[in-house]
């Protein structure tokens, strides 16, 4: 089963990414946490996101477009990127989550991916 | 109302051991019960005021509420009536029944992942949040487990009792391990450590068995390992036992440990838990009085993989070997565990990385350290695995 690990960062966090001496939440902490799940053969895909304001909303409403500057939601917690593993069940995928180094910050959401469609 | 918080603390899991027992072993329904009990307490208490002997009380209730449990099923169960007659004649020194509880929460037909939750549930009385948090599992799944294995303790009809001495020792190694794995969560340092329910839990099976000494092995193996706790971390960082301030150990904790240890030995029935507090005591020997016992270290380290084989056992014994310098001994156990599946374990490639660094392979070491980071989940172990890697010779 495939699970997505859902990372949330704060401004703090986002912050956090390129500070050297952040070595539990830096870039490097996820360049390990990728390599532990490559290894582990769990890893099926992911991606980090940049900061929320080069994010920008797209609407359609009754026909009209309309585009917004900025994320979705407008909150303290981001999404800040996402990783998609395969886990036997979610206390695995749970276990997996832990180690995330975002897990350590704001915190990380852990959902089940729905089937993919038919051939 | 003050007085029922503290009576929940102090005595929820003494209580609901005297109802599991008054109820033939129906956890569930003790549970019930005594929930009800309490919270008629907490309509009745704060406006007539708390009784002399909350205890009494609360088992009088929830007897009262068993009673009509039964009578609404229509059961006729005379032992069952004889022992309420018991409960109602003696609700304040009726003997313990907590250890009884231990055995059928760590029964063999209760699936082994489900025994400490169970345990911690009924016996410590903590809440599915805190459980869930610890063993980082999902509240509601985790609930779900709970009422299975409640229903199968009923349904199976496993006994409420202490087994006897001939299968004694063997049940007593499923309740140790199943309260040891309570205590693996506070090596993490992680918020909702289970240190001190561990701790609680062990005292409680050492006072109840006197006569066995794995209890005492086990208790001194969590207090040598608690009296470092404070020693593990300096300004966010982990520190291993070799660089560790022993000014910072808990002497008291520790003599403590000594003497457990010490009287466990003495009962000459020598087991895993025994063996582990031993290698600790020695690990402290050797910091705190500067002995040099590596080879017994290391000889205990052989008993206690001969015993109790496991990963874990093996890595600690690759372990020594690396800290007393003998790469060759420590690379060949690393090489063997290749095939038993440790990839996943951090251990393993702490292990890899310092072995690689030792031997100056600096491009392997610096691969397996990035991987033991990306299974970490404590900050402080990765403050402290990337100043490893930084400072590997360039």
């Amino acid at each position: 089963m495939q699970y997505a690990i859902i990372v949330y960062e704060t401004e703090q966090d986002f912050k956090d990414r390129t500070d050297p001496s952040k070595v539990h939440i830096n870039m490097g902490a996820y360049f390990a946490y990728s390599q532990a799940l490559n290894a582990a053969g769990v890893a099926r895909g992911g991606a980090g996101l940049q900061l929320p304001e080069t994010a920008t909303v797209v609407k359609i409403k009754d026909g009209k477009r309309r585009v917004q500057d900025g994320p979705f939601m407008d909150s303290k917690e981001q999404l800040g990127g996402f990783f998609i593993i395969e886990a036997a069940n979610l206390d695995e995928a749970l276990a997996w989550a832990a180690k995330c180094p975002a897990a350590g910050a704001t915190g990380v959401e852990v959902r089940p991916l729905l089937p993919p469609p038919p051939m | 109302m003050e007085i029922i918080e503290q009576t929940a603390r102090t005595s929820y899991g003494k209580l609901l051991a005297i109802l599991t027992k008054a109820s033939n072993g129906d956890v569930a329904l003790a549970e019930d019960v005594l929930s009800q009990a309490f919270i008629k307490a907490l309509e009745v208490w704060p406006v007539s005021g708390a009784p002399a002997n909350p205890d009494g009380w609360l088992v009088k209730t929830a007897r009262n509420a068993i009673i009509d449990r039964f009578r609404h099923l229509k059961v006729q169960d005379h032992s069952i009536e004889l022992l309420l007659d018991r409960l109602e004649q003696n609700t304040t020194d009726y003997p313990d029944q907590r250890m009884a509880l231990l055995f059928v929460c760590a029964h063999p037909a209760i699936s082994e992942e489900i025994r400490t939750p169970l345990m911690l549930q009924t016996v410590v009385g903590l809440s599915i949040e805190q459980i869930a948090s610890a063993f980082l599992l999902s509240p509601a799944a985790l609930e779900k487990r709970l009422v299975r294995a409640k229903k199968k303790i009923k349904e199976a009809g496993i006994p409420f009792e202490i087994p006897e001495k001939t299968e004694l020792s063997a049940r007593l190694e499923d309740v140790l391990d199943a309260v040891y794995a309570a205590y693996g969560t506070s090596w993490n340092e992680m918020t909702e450590s289970l240190e001190s329910e561990a701790l609680f839990l062990t005292r409680l099976i050492v006072e109840t068995l006197p006569a066995e000494a794995e209890p005492k092995g086990l208790l001194a193996l969590m207090q040598f390992s608690s009296s470092r706790k404070i020693a593990r971390r300096f300004a966010g960082r982990y520190v291993p036992l070799d660089e560790q301030d022993v000014q910072l150990w808990d002497k008291k904790l520790l003599n403590e440990a000594d003497a457990h240890l010490r009287s466990a030995f003495e009962l000459k029935n020598p087991g895993r838990y025994q063996w582990e507090a031993a290698i600790q005591s020695g690990h402290v020997a050797r910091r705190l009085l500067g002995i040099d016992n590596q080879r017994d270290l290391l000889a205990l380290y052989r008993v206690l993989i001969t015993t109790a084989p496991s990963v874990g056992a093996w890595l600690s014994y690759a372990g020594a070997f690396l800290s007393f310098d003998e790469d060759l001994e420590a690379q060949k156990i690393l090489n063997a565990l290749e095939s038993e599946g440790v990839e996943r374990h951090q251990p393993y490639w702490v292990l890899k990385a310092t072995l690689a660094a030792k031997l100056g392979q600096l491009s392997e070491a610096v691969k397996f350290y990035e991987q033991a980071i990306g299974l970490t989940e404590d900050a402080a172990v990765v403050v402290f695995l990337r100043a490893k890697l930084d400072h590997l010779p360039k």
